[in-house]
Formats: C-alpha cells, structure tokens, sequence
C-alpha cells in the first residue's frame, strides 16, 4: 500500500523524470505536466494496490502508456484532417525556452518503439532489464534498439 | 557515455507541481462525490415520483388478485352454504336480518328395534 508520504517522495523523485519522457511526445510544458499528473492520480487511485518498491516502474509503464496513446491520438487525427484536406492538428509548438525544431523532427522521425526505448535510457536511471521488462523485450533488445536510435538521431543531425 | 543521444538534454517540469497535483486529485474527488450525490438524489426523485403517481406496474396484479380474494372470503362468509339440502330467501321485515327456508334431505334412519 502507498502511503501519503511515500507518494509525495515518490513525487518528488520521479517528476523530473517523467516529465522530461512526456515532453518528448507532448512537445509543451503543459501537456507534459498533464501526462505525469494523470500517471500520479492513477498511482493514488490504486494506491491500495500498488508496491511502493515497485510504484516508481508502474509509473513510469503508465507514462509511457499515455505517451502512446497521446500520440495513436494525434495521428488518427492527423489522417482525419489530411483525408478532409484541411489543415491536420500538429503538436503545438515547443516552449519558448525549448525552440529546437530539428531535435523534435528527429525524434518525432524514430518508430514508436525506438522512442520508447531511447527516452527510458537517457531520462530514467532504470537498468536495461527494466526497461525489457516494462517493454517486454529482452535486455539485448533494449541494447540494440538504443544504439539504433542514438545512430538515426546522429545521422538526422548530421544531415541537417 | 560515449554513445550518447544528442541535444536530449534535461528540461525543468513547472514549478508547483505537487500543489497542482493536489489540487487535481482534490477536483476529481469532489466531481467523483457530486457524481454519486447527484445519482442517489435521482433515485430517491425517481421513487418519490413513481411513489406520487401510483405508478406501481408490477405490484398491480398482485393487488388486484389480493382485493378479489378478499371480496370473495367475503362474499363466502355472507352467503348461506347448505351441505345436503337447499335454501331459498324469503322476504324479510328488517333490513338487518335475513330470513331462509332450508330444507335438507337427510336419509330417515330406521328406529332401533328393541
């Protein structure tokens, strides 16, 4: 059972982490934040259920879980306005502070499951088991997949 | 790390998080209580409403087929029930009595020779 202190630690510790996995689905502070805060109230409303040795994984899975659907969202929409021939509904613009286009093309360019894999390594301190096992990959997967994304970004990069 | 992602570097989240996140389990909670208040007044309502119309489709029958069992328990207790003979009424004076001619046929039993 997680008690109010533990969820507020826990709050604490993981914020930073979670927020900067939405943000790169969301692309704005806001929607970011909205993300994880819909995680944590699911956490609390499951309170009774959740181990708090293992609330930090179940977090991050629900994150990861709203990013996808964030996303399956906006490109049936983006079908939607692209089948109508309006203008489709694009992520908003990133944050004043955060201006970086190409970063955003190049990650926004990487398949669903490179994604999940390249923002899990470098924005939680989970091991490669973990983030395997959140998947449901195996760790040398997680290793493969990783390497992959960091050469597309790379390649995009130096491309541009 | 050598293979590193490029340019994902760290963003701050808002500040006030925890507040906000308070805040919005406060909000759901209250919507979630108004939720259940609002569905337990309508069934009350409901009742009440039904309870004030008379409407009561299913317990009709059953009424009906109480009050006709009741009018014939009734109707039996007034009614004269002669076993092996049979009753006529006859006119009567007074309103409050009722006057019968009954006559039975009972089998003449032989008298007992001693």
């Amino acid at each position: 059972m997680l008690t109010r202190p533990q969820f507020e630690k826990l709050y604490q510790a993981s914020e930073k982490q979670l927020f900067n996995i939405a943000y790169r689905w969301a692309w704005n502070s806001a929607e970011a934040q909205e993300l994880v805060h819909e995680a944590f109230i699911r956490a609390w409303s499951r309170r009774l259920l959740v181990d708090p040795d293992r609330a930090h994984a179940y977090l991050v899975r629900t994150v990861v879980n709203l990013c996808q659907k964030l996303a399956r969202r906006r490109r049936r929409w983006q079908r939607v306005h692209e089948t109508l021939g309006i203008a489709g509904e694009r992520a908003p613009e990133p944050d004043q502070d955060y201006r970086r286009r190409q970063l955003r093309d190049a990650v926004e360019a990487l398949p669903d499951t490179l994604r999940h894999v390249l923002l899990l390594t470098e924005f939680t301190d989970m091991k490669q088991a973990e983030i395997g096992d959140l998947l449901g990959i195996p760790p040398g997967t997680v290793a493969s997949r990783r390497n992959t994304a960091v050469r597309r970004l790379k390649e995009k990069f130096n491309e541009q | 790390m050598s293979n590193r992602a490029p340019a994902l570097d760290w963003i701050e989240p808002p500040g006030g998080g925890m507040r906000a996140l308070r805040d919005r389990i406060e909000r759901r909670n209250r919507r979630r209580f108004i939720a259940v208040g609002c569905a337990v007044a309508a069934l009350v309502a409901g009742a009440l409403i039904q309870d004030s119309l008379n409407v009561h489709d299913r317990s009709q029958p059953f009424d009906e087929i109480i009050a006709r069992q009741a009018a014939n328990e009734d109707d039996s207790r007034q009614q004269l029930r002669v076993i092996g003979g049979a009753a006529l009424e006859l006119p009567s004076p007074s309103s409050d009595a009722r006057i019968y001619l009954v006559s039975t046929m009972q089998e003449k039993t032989a008298p007992e020779s001693g």
